[in-house]
């Protein structure tokens, strides 16, 4: 049974069609890569997986489970990393990775929290300071550490790498294939080409709220990738 | 995989809210106002309670005083010390009924009154009862009193009332609506916990600390302004528990708002508006819309109307003491005298006349206070914050029914008084005094100053002002309970994408 499955799904703000027909499939382990610029649907198909938004048409189901049915059953089966991740500043790394997973239906005790944390790539000396001072990657090493205590079955990534330093973004790609690994089907909306590459299985191109063109990532180079993008936005 | 048990998130936000700065900043504040409200109140009280005594004291004095008077008057006429006028004379019958009476009602406060200044800073809480007075008192202090002017005292009721919604809305406001400011609700969202259970664990936490803290701070308040709190715990029970189920229509009242996940500023707006709407805006609009459907007799045509009667009366006079006496079959025989009849005896004929003149006046004043009472009475119910309030005065035993009650019992009283000593009076109609004594200085008609019955309020029972309050606490119950229910049923998703 495929973790994800979109048929046709669609959706229009004030007569623009923001998502327009999409069909996805994601098996366990698998990584998807949806590609496109700014304002192609990517975090609006996003929303819609998370049930923040509903669909004008189509179905989604996740695991299983209808997500516009039953959005919290399937909240439930999905890990999230937003684009940018935002901690309560007056609590520690550990605490704050205590709070989400208890929204996860998780408990976890401290030193799950701790080899979580370190997991995602936080320094030791991090987990115990309060968040108000960490740096957008430190915050965002937080963040996956709390999609990996959910121990969801599909883990939906917003952009990622966006703002992240070269190493901080290669450690992501370690964990993204750590959870493919371990069979967690992983969702990527994002416009880095290049680092998408090495991570993904698929790769999705998203204009005007249409895939485009969909490719197996390993038939294909980066030349190739980024020709075929800009081609394809032309289109 | 399911969500979180709503037990444990509870327990979860119950320990971060209670780790929050601007929860313990609010109740502090609160709790200071509470205490300020209620001694302000205490002082208020002691104040006239002392008034009271020594009205007590003084009416006492006068007596004793008069009966002195009457025992020196007894002595024989001097070259230096002649007859007196009988005015002055405590021995001469319709001198002592119209300048030798003069008693004190009075309305003690009951061990709660600090809870709530109600009206006792607005109507006495002692009349001077004279025979002759129109209708028992002088009740000038209507329209007279300045402090009818003011806002109103500053009592724990009004720190309940008005400032509790404030901090209690404060904290919800930036409380709740912290993670949308802070663009942490996506990934709040993003978890397995709905946004009824996320808000209502946190709204719970806050009452959970609040509630508890308001409840100390207010018993703690009447007891540091001197109420005997272990006399007290039925009355004082009630208004916890008013007090409670206040802040539970205020927390239902900002779930609904709450419910669309808005940011604090906005938040902050809606509550404000809600606030000045359900303190300021609906009580003003309310007795606006009473008053013109039903508009105040005039005070000022009540006066002139007595100035009116007042001259009626004098032009009239002997007319209306021939008609009285010729009126009574034992005075009959005596309608010549009418005209010759001193100050005092003359009084006791024409103030009933004058009253009897004025009367429709003062039933359509007296009707339209008592139209004005049930008409706050509903609003009460409509409006909660008055409602409050008026249950807070009732316990307090502050309230404007009781006052009136105070005010007909005084009436009363000033009628019983009038039975005792009128007859004397009249009496000397058909039995004219024999010509002074020339031997002693008083007339000596009336042998002794009248040991006369003391006003006693008949109060009703904390039972019962606990069973008038009843009522408005079910109604309360019952408004919290739909507000909540509507909040929670507003709750339908997450609105994390505008």
């Amino acid at each position: 049974m495929p973790v994800l499955r979109l048929e046709s799904v669609s959706l229009a703000f004030n007569g623009h069609r923001a998502v327009d027909g999409l069909s996805l499939r994601l098996e366990p382990g698998e990584v998807y890569a949806l590609l496109g610029p700014n304002g192609a649907g990517k975090t609006t198909t996003l929303n819609m997986i998370l049930g923040f938004l509903k669909p004008d048409g189509g179905s989604i189901h996740v695991d299983g489970i209808d997500a516009v049915a039953d959005p919290l059953a399937a909240r439930a089966r999905i890990a999230y990393l937003p684009e940018t991740v935002m901690l309560h500043p007056a609590l520690t790394a550990i605490e704050n990775l205590g709070y989400f997973a208890l929204l996860a239906g998780r408990k976890i005790d401290a030193a799950t929290a701790r080899n979580l944390l370190a997991d995602a790539g936080l320094q030791d000396e991090a987990h115990d300071r309060r968040a108000q001072g960490f740096s957008k990657g430190m915050r965002q090493k937080v963040g996956v550490a709390i999609a990996l205590a959910k121990e969801a079955r599909l883990l939906l990534l917003d952009e990622p790498t966006s703002g992240l330093d070269a190493s901080a973004a290669n450690d992501l790609g370690q964990v993204i294939r750590g959870a493919s690994d371990r069979g967690i089907a992983v969702l990527m909306a994002t416009h880095d080409l290049f680092r998408v590459k090495d991570v993904a299985r698929r790769l999705g191109i998203l204009h005007a709220g249409r895939l485009v063109d969909e490719r197996d990532a390993a038939a294909i180079g980066p030349v190739e990738l980024e020709r075929l993008y800009l081609e394809r936005l032309a289109a | 995989m399911s969500g979180p048990r709503f037990r444990d998130l509870f327990a979860w936000e119950w320990r971060q809210v209670g780790r929050s700065p601007l929860l313990w900043a609010v109740l502090l504040i609160l709790s200071a106002s509470f205490v300020w409200g209620a001694l302000n109140t205490a002082v208020l009280h002691s104040a006239q309670t002392a008034a009271l005594e020594r009205a007590r004291q003084a009416d006492a004095a006068f007596h004793a005083s008069a009966v002195e008077r009457a025992r020196a008057y007894r002595a024989p006429v001097t070259a230096s010390a002649g007859p007196v006028a009988y005015w002055q004379d405590p021995t001469n019958v319709a001198g002592y009924s119209e300048y030798f009476v003069r008693k004190s009602a009075l309305k003690p406060h009951l061990p709660l009154s600090p809870l709530a200044a109600g009206v006792s800073d607005l109507a006495p809480s002692r009349l001077e009862i004279k025979l002759n007075t129109p209708f028992g008192f002088l009740d000038t202090y209507d329209f007279e009193n300045p402090r009818g002017l003011a806002l109103g005292r500053f009592d724990l009721a009004f720190a309940i009332v008005f400032l509790l919604p404030i901090g209690l809305l404060l904290l919800f406001a930036l409380l709740v609506t912290f993670e949308r400011d802070r663009d942490m609700l996506r990934l709040v969202a993003a978890q397995a916990t709905g946004p009824r259970a996320w808000i209502g664990a946190r709204m719970a936490a806050i009452l959970a600390w609040s509630v508890p803290a308001t409840v100390l701070a207010m018993i703690a308040a009447l007891g540091i302004a001197g109420v005997p709190l272990g006399a007290v715990v039925v009355s004082l029970a009630v208004a916890v528990l008013v007090t409670v189920l206040y802040m539970l229509f205020w927390s239902g009242v900002a779930l609904a708002v709450l419910a669309r996940q808005p940011g604090a500023g906005a938040a902050l707006g809606s509550f404000a508006a809600i606030w000045a709407a359900l303190t300021i805006g609906l009580p003003l609009a309310g007795s606006a819309v009473a008053g013109m459907i039903d508009p105040v007799p005039s005070a000022i045509g009540y006066v002139d109307a007595q100035r009116r009667i007042s001259d009626e009366i004098n032009r009239e006079r002997d007319a209306i003491l021939a008609a009285a006496l010729t009126g009574r079959p034992d005075l009959r025989p005596f309608a010549d005298r009418a005209a010759t009849l001193d100050y005092a005896t003359r009084l006791s004929f024409l103030v009933p006349e004058t009253e009897r003149r004025l009367s429709q006046l003062r039933i359509a004043i007296q009707d339209h206070r008592a139209r004005q009472e049930m008409v706050a009475h509903i609003a009460g119910f409509a409006i909660p914050t008055l409602g409050v309030e008026a249950a807070f005065a009732m316990l307090a035993g502050t309230d404007p029914t009781r006052q009136r009650a105070f005010e007909m019992q005084a009436r009363d009283y000033q009628l019983r008084l009038r039975e005792i000593v009128h007859p004397l009076v009249q009496r000397e109609i058909t039995q004219p005094p024999a010509p002074p004594d020339r031997e002693t200085r008083g007339r000596l008609n009336l042998a002794e100053p009248l040991t006369l019955p003391e006003f006693a309020l008949a109060d009703r029972s904390a039972a019962e002002r606990i069973g008038q309050v009843l009522p408005f606490l079910f109604w309360l119950s019952l408004l919290a309970l739909l507000c909540i229910a509507f909040g929670l049923g507003r709750i339908r998703k997450w609105r994390v994408v505008e």
